[in-house]
């Protein structure tokens, strides 16, 4: 075989294994930027549940403290925006401002004793911090994904295919100061629960 | 958190692939020991090898003896696959069947189910169907081939004895095994290694019926069919050894002392070896679910808590076929028969994996002791609750 040949040849295997290579970056870039967003719809379910609990939870606390209407307002107005967000950044404040709200309208609820004890009312309430503890999985799930994409495009060699296609970042959705707390205390806590 | 995290693949897809690839060459070995015995089994079942041996004695000529055994071996082959396909098919069905397991009602356990829901959000995998084995022993395993068609299986004694986040802890752990391809790895296993037992059931069920004595599905059953077939190989391998004595062709001298040595390899040795390579790829893979359901629950002590309840001499001993007792969380044997121990355990030892647990944080030596307590405490009940129903 004539040398000219044989170089040729080998050039061309090298082109072709790294062809094969950089697909199987690509292919694994998609997969995992693919997963990430299936992970968002899976927070996504879960906002959305929250948010249709609300209009149930707003009437049943009217029923009782029917004058308290600053508070329902303020709900009211949080849960459309929380059916209206989009992208993690907004959910993650709409999600926030929520939580804020229903805080105040169970602070009102705290006055209407025969309101707490209402059967309805304790359902809607099992029911809402059911959809939280989901959504706090949920949020486990995504941010795991988030923080393996963002690591993958930032690493050698992926980020070569990566920012040839402009991958960027995936944003954490955050679940706000209070629960952060929470989570690393049951972590250093040598108490039982 | 971050200790765990760092050292291993983050996400469970990643971990399938690497924990496939570290139990590959044990699987491969598996497959060359346990070849043999289903020819064996196989050729045992047809009859053909009888027929073949039987005619060969009686002619000696080889040239009618090689296309004999070609076509047994077709056949055996044939049926193998046709049972292989079967089995694979209905593995987990197998599985649930051995252990009597019955689906459970969403509606009677609302708080299991909760919990699974919410960690299999946390784990992104799809929500596997429940089923309950009505028992006092505290123990839970699941199985199926793909993640949609899993099933968990608790025991009802399981639900009594834990709490709400040792719950958790046992139920992420199943569900890392689910998702890193261990349930699935688990059933064929648990398949292959049934029908390796096979002959050793079949005689088990035979003997039962005959002697009507209720020994229960545990290991205790397999005595006498063990028994059995040692006396039955040692007997043909010392009488072959007197007929081969009197051949005087090497080649054929060889051939005859290879054929003598299959019942030996098919029954006992070959079995004895697949026994312990099912145990080495459970043992090293439990580790890992721990390790994984902790990434899940973000609490150790769940799990460990559990683990020590758990483990309590006794209190996860269930009737189980030992073909199958690598799915369950920790060993559903009687505590410490010796060959259940070193490498026939199919479970590292819970002392072991409570350590690592431990290592992880969150866990006091006095969360640990109470565990303990909790669990002798469940013993004593269970065992008083048995005494007054005799």
């Amino acid at each position: 075989m004539l040398p000219e040949n044989w170089i040729v040849l080998f050039v061309l295997g090298l082109v072709v294994l790294l062809a094969l290579w950089s697909m199987g970056i690509y292919n694994r870039l998609v997969r995992s930027s693919v997963q990430t967003k299936e992970a968002w719809s899976g927070i996504r379910v879960q906002l959305r549940r929250r948010a249709s609990l609300i209009p149930n939870l707003v009437e049943v606390v009217k029923g009782y403290a029917s004058h308290e209407k600053g508070v329902f307002e303020e709900v009211t107005r949080a849960r459309s925006a929380l059916q209206n967000a989009s992208g993690p950044a907004e959910s993650t404040s709409a999600n926030q401002t929520l939580t804020a709200a229903l805080g105040r309208l169970f602070a009102v609820v705290e006055n209407y004793p025969e309101l707490k004890a209402a059967g309805n009312f304790q359902e809607l309430q099992d029911e809402l911090s059911d959809v939280e503890v989901k959504i706090a999985y949920a949020r486990q799930f995504f941010n795991r994904n988030v923080a393996q994409f963002n690591i993958r495009i930032r690493s050698i060699p992926d980020i070569l295919i990566a920012s040839m296609l402009g991958l960027e970042r995936f944003e954490f959705f955050e679940e706000g100061q209070d629960a952060d707390e929470e989570l690393r205390v049951s972590f250093t806590s040598s108490g039982g629960e | 958190m971050k200790r765990t995290s760092e050292d291993a693949p983050i996400l469970i897809y990643d971990r399938i692939g690497s924990n496939r690839r570290k139990t590959r060459w044990l699987l491969a070995v598996f497959v060359i020991v346990s070849i043999p015995v289903f020819l064996f089994i196989a050729h045992y079942m047809t009859g053909i090898v009888a027929m073949s041996m039987f005619m060969q004695a009686a002619s000696s000529p080889e040239s009618a003896v090689a296309p004999i055994i070609g076509i047994s071996t077709g056949i055996a082959v044939l049926l193998l696959g046709v049972a292989v396909e079967l089995l694979y098919r209905y593995s987990s069905r197998l599985v649930l069947r051995l252990t009597a397991a019955r689906p459970l009602d969403p509606k009677e356990e609302p708080t299991l189910v909760r919990t699974v829901e919410n960690l299999c959000i946390g784990a992104g995998l799809p929500v596997p169907q429940l089923a309950i084995v009505e028992s006092r022993a505290t123990n839970i395993y699941s199985t199926g081939l793909e993640p949609d068609k899993a099933t968990l299986v608790v025991t009802s004694g399981l639900l009594e004895a834990l709490d709400g986040r040792e719950l958790e802890g046992v139920v992420a752990q199943e569900l890392s095994q689910i998702g890193n391809g261990d349930v699935r790895l688990g059933t064929v296993l648990a398949t292959v290694m049934t029908i390796m037992m096979l002959p050793y059931l079949i005689g088990a069920r035979v003997i039962k019926t005959l002697s009507r004595a209720n020994r229960g599905r545990g290991i205790g059953c397999l005595f006498f069919p063990v028994l059995f077939f040692a006396v039955m190989v040692a007997g043909s391998t010392v009488s072959g050894l007197f007929l081969i004595s009197d051949i005087s062709d090497p080649t054929e001298r060889l051939f005859f002392t290879l054929v003598m040595l299959v019942p030996l390899y098919a029954l006992i040795i070959g079995p004895a070896i697949a026994y312990m390579l099912r145990s080495a790829v459970s043992r090293e893979r439990e580790f890992l679910a721990d390790a994984d359901a902790v990434l899940l629950t973000r609490y150790p002590p769940g799990l460990a808590r559990a683990l020590a309840k758990i483990a309590v001499p006794g209190n996860a001993v269930i009737a189980t076929q030992p073909s199958i007792s690598h799915l369950w969380i920790v060993d559903p044997g009687k505590p410490k028969p010796t060959f259940r121990t070193g490498l026939f355990a199919t479970h590292p030892p819970i002392r072991e994996r409570i350590e690592a647990l431990s290592r992880m944080g969150g866990l006091t030596p006095e969360m640990l002791a109470a565990a303990e307590a909790d669990g002798h405490l469940y013993h004593d009940t269970v065992a008083a609750a048995a005494r007054s129903e005799n």
